[in-house]
């Protein structure tokens, strides 16, 4: 009877030592490093600057703007409802659990795109999901939805849509007054005078 | 073939073994499963820095190195295969990033690493190169570096002309709320100049019968 139990402790043991072989479980979900790369070769985590400009206009509830520039930049102008979160403290506990929040598109921005980008990373690490990244960031925002552009006479109906809804927000977003869409210089169409000929032959008729 | 015979013998004859047949299968089988799981288990990749480790080197200051200072650096690009085709860095070798930890990527990384000698990542632009870069980081490669700015198509290093991308561009003075009327928005479909074509009425024969 007590070699049943002597066996049965080795038994123990030998599973033991198994669960001591086995990977252990880390304490916080991370996303495997092979997973992270495939992520990365993926460009679907790049939204337009047109794309979040729609999305803030049409007060979209399930849009979140995370800004992660510098406390004195975000002062002097962000995006409307964006957060300010400082890049160190992506992994705090009140951070995260504001990243966690379910139903809700975290778009990550700075000045360019590599700070937000470096972030992400950080972030998909981390298991969380639905993170996104302002494509160019707030500079190429500025100069796709502020600064007015200029359409060729060849536009198709798509860019001069694409235009005008540009120049919508951008009033928007400044107050600015509307200026006219500017377009390259293009000819005035010359008047033709058109000269009816006078018919060639009298009508003559008669047999 | 006679010491076989010995040992089946033994184990049949064996009182001990006869009488806990149950208890040794099950401890065999423990030890069979416990090996298959130790040969088997996946090869994982482990992460070498913490999360909070990693979150410090999104301000790293140096992990760009200037395109005229590659000398005696393993330059790894990491374009598609098409474009490292087309031209490339000399002595530079081609990981494109989906493969960068395949087992061959993860060797060289490894002998780049104890031989001590400094990797340069290089790309289309700063943003292909910054990710691979900071995951590589967090893997334990400290020896990598990114190249500052690209290789462009005409094959040529290039810098970004800010110092940084990081500054702030966007004229704030602009973006400050003034309230102004509301202003319809301009279709100019509505004023293209219409095209006016003239009909020319058929001359008529004339008389005749």
């Amino acid at each position: 009877m007590e070699r049943k139990y002597t066996i049965l402790a080795i038994l123990l043991i030998v599973l033991a030592f198994g669960l001591v072989v086995l990977p252990g479980k880390k304490e916080i979900r991370e996303t495997d490093p092979r997973v992270i790369l495939a992520s990365i070769t993926e460009k679907s985590r790049y939204l337009s600057a047109d794309l979040i400009t729609h999305r803030i206009i049409e007060n979209d509830p399930s849009l979140m703007l995370i800004d992660l520039r510098p406390a004195d930049q975000f002062k002097a102008f962000a995006l409307p409802k964006a957060l300010n979160i400082q890049p160190d403290s992506l992994l705090t506990a009140s951070t995260l659990e504001l990243l966690n929040q379910p139903g809700k598109d975290k778009v990550l921005y700075a000045n360019s795109d590599l700070m937000a980008e470096k972030a992400w990373l950080i972030c998909t690490r981390h298991s969380l999901d639905r993170i996104y990244i302002l494509k160019g960031g707030l500079n190429e925002w500025y100069n796709t939805i502020i600064k007015p552009g200029i359409v060729s006479n060849t536009a198709s109906t798509a860019d001069l849509d694409l235009l005008n809804f540009r120049m919508a927000a951008r009033q928007f977003f400044t107050g600015a007054q509307q200026t006219p869409v500017k377009t390259s210089p293009k000819k005035i169409p010359q008047k033709v005078n058109i000269v009816r000929k006078e018919p060639a032959a009298a009508s003559g008729g008669g047999c | 073939m006679n010491q076989v015979n010995f040992i089946t013998n033994t184990i049949s004859m064996n009182p001990f073994i006869k009488s806990n047949k149950l208890w040794l299968s099950l401890l065999g089988l423990a030890v069979i499963i416990v090996l298959l799981g130790f040969i088997f288990r996946p090869k994982t990749i482990d992460f070498q820095l913490s999360a909070s480790e990693a979150l410090t080197l999104i301000n790293k200051p140096d992990f760009q190195v200037s395109g005229a200072d590659l000398a005696g650096k393993q330059l790894i690009d990491i374009r598609p295969s098409e474009l490292f085709a087309q031209g490339h860095p000399e002595l530079s070798i081609n990981i494109p990033v989906r493969n960068l930890l395949d087992e061959e990527s993860i060797e060289l990384f490894n002998r780049l690493k104890d031989s001590g000698q400094e990797a340069v990542l290089i790309g289309n632009d700063e943003l292909q190169t910054t990710a691979p870069w900071l995951l590589l980081q967090q893997l334990g490669y400290q020896n990598i570096k990114v190249v500052k700015g690209g290789y462009d198509l005409n094959n040529n290093f290039y810098e970004p002309v800010l110092s940084s991308t990081e500054v702030m561009l966007l004229d704030t003075a602009a973006m400050k709320q003034v309230k102004v009327k509301e202003v319809k928005t301009l279709d100019i479909r509505k004023k293209m100049p219409q095209v006016v074509v003239p009909v020319r009425k058929e001359t008529t024969s004339g008389g005749g019968c």
